[in-house]
């Protein structure tokens, strides 16, 4: 399983392809149909932000996973940065739930109190991470927050990130979380958070499946798209992009258009 | 590929003719014969066969492939034969000839196929003699075949043509196309507004992505005002007419780029990607990636405010570029709208 889809995954890391978009981003990729259609720079190292979120979840699931289990919010976790749901100190969230809003919102509250309730010790979860990553075959990538903030010896690339997508849109959990507008969840005590997702794309740009969004000063707009039309789809990564929005929806229709053409 | 096959059987058909010069005569009958059915009378359709040595009992009529005779009978100067078709145009037939002389007959056949009935009416008259080697036979077999493949290649061709003059793809399939009407077609097609655009995007597509735009193949637009004897820019400004009067802002957004200009100032400017017009949506965001490409034509080193300076827009926060319309304005956002009122000023149209 796992070789196939490194078979798959290999083929366009080594195909040369055009880059029409080159102020887009700092590094993107294309790719339709599993042909690698446009590229710039996607071997360049960067800051994932929260696209490590992805990483994340895989690490999660594969540790006794347990969607219904209660977990606590620390008072760490419940300091931490936006993108945020605003738990408190000591609230209470199913696995599930949080792995929702990371997924969803990339709430960083939730991803912290996801991965303290899975091992509190950082150093232990983020030697996880990096295992998962090199069995994907993301050799040019090293991960150091679990959340993706910024941090010093952190990066991945345009072309590992894809192999990462790849994966975690193979778990169908993470696909349909990925996929969701909006949710909402209940906290332990009764309280309940409505959150939508970050990813902009989801209900406006047709055929649209997901799945991550990222932003942080070091990383810039990053973005994983999932796009599908009928027996098409296209995936788009993008790190340190510019006006993201705008030029992942046109960047992704002209990616289709491209079919039409040929 | 047909072409080839075709022109090999010729080849051999060439080859058994070229063996047939051994000269074994036949007999060569000129055959008239006349269909009647359901009250009409079909016109009369005469053909030349070669009857071979040793076929003396066959009669001198031209048979299909699938029909077979059967059950020959000669008394005096009468012939009666039966014959049956199979296949696709299946038939049953019982026919009677007389030989008014040895060299000239008349007679008919009753044909049912289908449930409906018809009289064939036939006049023979031998000519003299002709080549009827059974090789001969064989050759004229595998050139008739020959013709008929390709005839059949010309015709796939030809509808082939209309096909991709329909499409209007690209112009270049026309020089293999002899029917005038193609090239009409496809000047017709490229034309509408659709087509039109397809064709400018996909210019402009390989023109990003190829270091040598001069290849006629790279401009299919460009090559189809050639051919079709049209100004690009004419044309183009009529079609921006018409879409201006049906909206048909996704022509304005990528064709259009005055008409775009002025609605991307009213209906995109300065607005974030999840607050715009969902009718909208499209074209501002076709605009945006116009506007991207133009920027990199002119200025690929200069001033923007795109690239690097994305990420002094963002604070340290991870939600701040993110669908944020659903949250309150924070101190952060309210400086972002003043950045992207600075940007906007600055020729930068869109906030993310």
């Amino acid at each position: 399983m796992v070789g196939a889809l490194l078979l798959t995954l290999i083929a366009p890391v080594h195909a040369e392809a055009p880059d029409p978009y080159p102020s887009a981003a700092r590094s993107y990729v294309v790719v339709l149909d599993d042909r690698l259609l446009w590229q710039r720079t996607p071997t360049r190292r960067l800051q994932p932000a929260s696209l490590a979120k992805l990483l994340t979840a895989l690490v999660v699931l594969d540790s006794n996973w347990n969607a219904e289990r209660w977990i606590s919010v620390s008072r760490y976790a419940a300091s931490v940065p936006p993108s945020r749901l605003g738990l408190t100190a000591n609230e209470q969230i199913t696995a599930g739930a949080a792995l929702a809003a990371m997924l969803i919102r990339s709430a960083n509250d939730a991803c912290r109190a996801l991965v303290e309730s899975i091992s509190s010790d950082l150093d232990a979860f983020r030697a996880k991470m990096n295992a998962r990553a090199a069995r994907l075959g993301m050799t040019d990538s090293n991960f150091v927050d679990p959340c993706g903030f910024d941090a010093p010896g952190q990066y991945s690339t345009a072309i590992d990130l894809l192999k990462l997508a790849r994966a975690a849109r193979s778990v169908p959990l993470i696909a349909h979380l990925a996929a969701l507008p909006e949710a909402q969840l209940t906290t332990r005590a009764g309280r309940t958070i409505r959150f939508t997702s970050t990813n902009a794309l989801l209900g406006r740009l047709a055929g649209t499946e997901g799945l991550k969004t990222g932003n942080t000063s070091q990383a810039g707009q990053c973005l994983i798209a999932y796009v599908r039309r009928q027996s098409h789809d296209v995936w788009l990564v993008m790190l340190g992009g510019t006006e993201r929005w705008w030029l992942a929806h046109g960047m992704i229709e002209d990616a289709f258009g491209s079919i039409l053409a040929n | 590929m047909k072409h080839v096959c075709a022109l090999l059987l010729l080849t051999c058909a060439g080859t058994s003719l070229a063996l047939a010069q051994g000269k074994i005569e036949g007999e060569k009958w000129k055959v008239t014969n006349t269909m009647q059915m359901a009250g009409m009378a079909m016109p009369a359709q005469t053909s030349e066969i070669c009857k071979q040595p040793g076929q003396d009992s066959e009669p001198p009529i031209r048979t299909d492939d699938s029909c077979q005779i059967y059950d020959m009978k000669r008394s005096g100067n009468v012939q009666s034969f039966k014959m049956r078709c199979t296949g696709e145009d299946a038939a049953e037939g019982s026919a009677q000839l007389t030989y008014i002389s040895p060299d000239h007959y008349q007679g008919k056949m009753e044909i049912t196929t289908g449930g409906e009935s018809m009289v064939m009416s036939y006049e023979g008259q031998k000519l003299g003699q002709c080549d009827g080697t059974e090789v001969n036979f064989v050759a004229k077999k595998i050139l008739a075949d020959a013709e008929r493949q390709q005839k059949l290649a010309e015709q796939q061709m030809v509808q082939r043509c209309h096909e991709l003059a329909a499409e209007a793809n690209d112009p270049f399939f026309l020089a293999q196309c002899k029917d005038p009407a193609d090239k009409r077609t496809y000047c017709d097609a490229v034309r509408k507004p659709h087509n039109f655009r397809r064709l400018a995007q996909e210019e402009r597509r390989r023109a990003r992505i190829s270091s040598a735009f001069n290849n006629p193949g790279d401009r299919p637009l460009t090559e189809s005002a050639r051919i079709c004897g049209f100004s690009l820019e004419q044309e183009r400004e009529g079609l921006c007419r018409l879409a201006e009067q049906k909206n048909d802002l996704g022509f304005i957004a990528t064709e259009c780029p005055t008409m775009a200009a002025g609605i991307a100032a009213q209906q995109c400017a300065g607005r974030r990607y999840t607050a715009i017009a969902a009718s909208y949506r499209n074209f501002c965001s076709e605009y945006a990636s116009n506007q991207e490409q133009e920027r990199r034509q002119q200025q690929a080193g200069a001033m923007s405010a795109t690239g690097g300076d994305s990420a002094a827009l963002d604070p340290t926060q991870d939600q701040q570029q993110d669908p944020a319309q659903d949250q309150p304005q924070n101190a952060v956002e309210k400086t972002k709208g003043l950045f992207n009122k600075g940007k906007k000023a600055l020729g930068g149209l869109f906030s993310n």
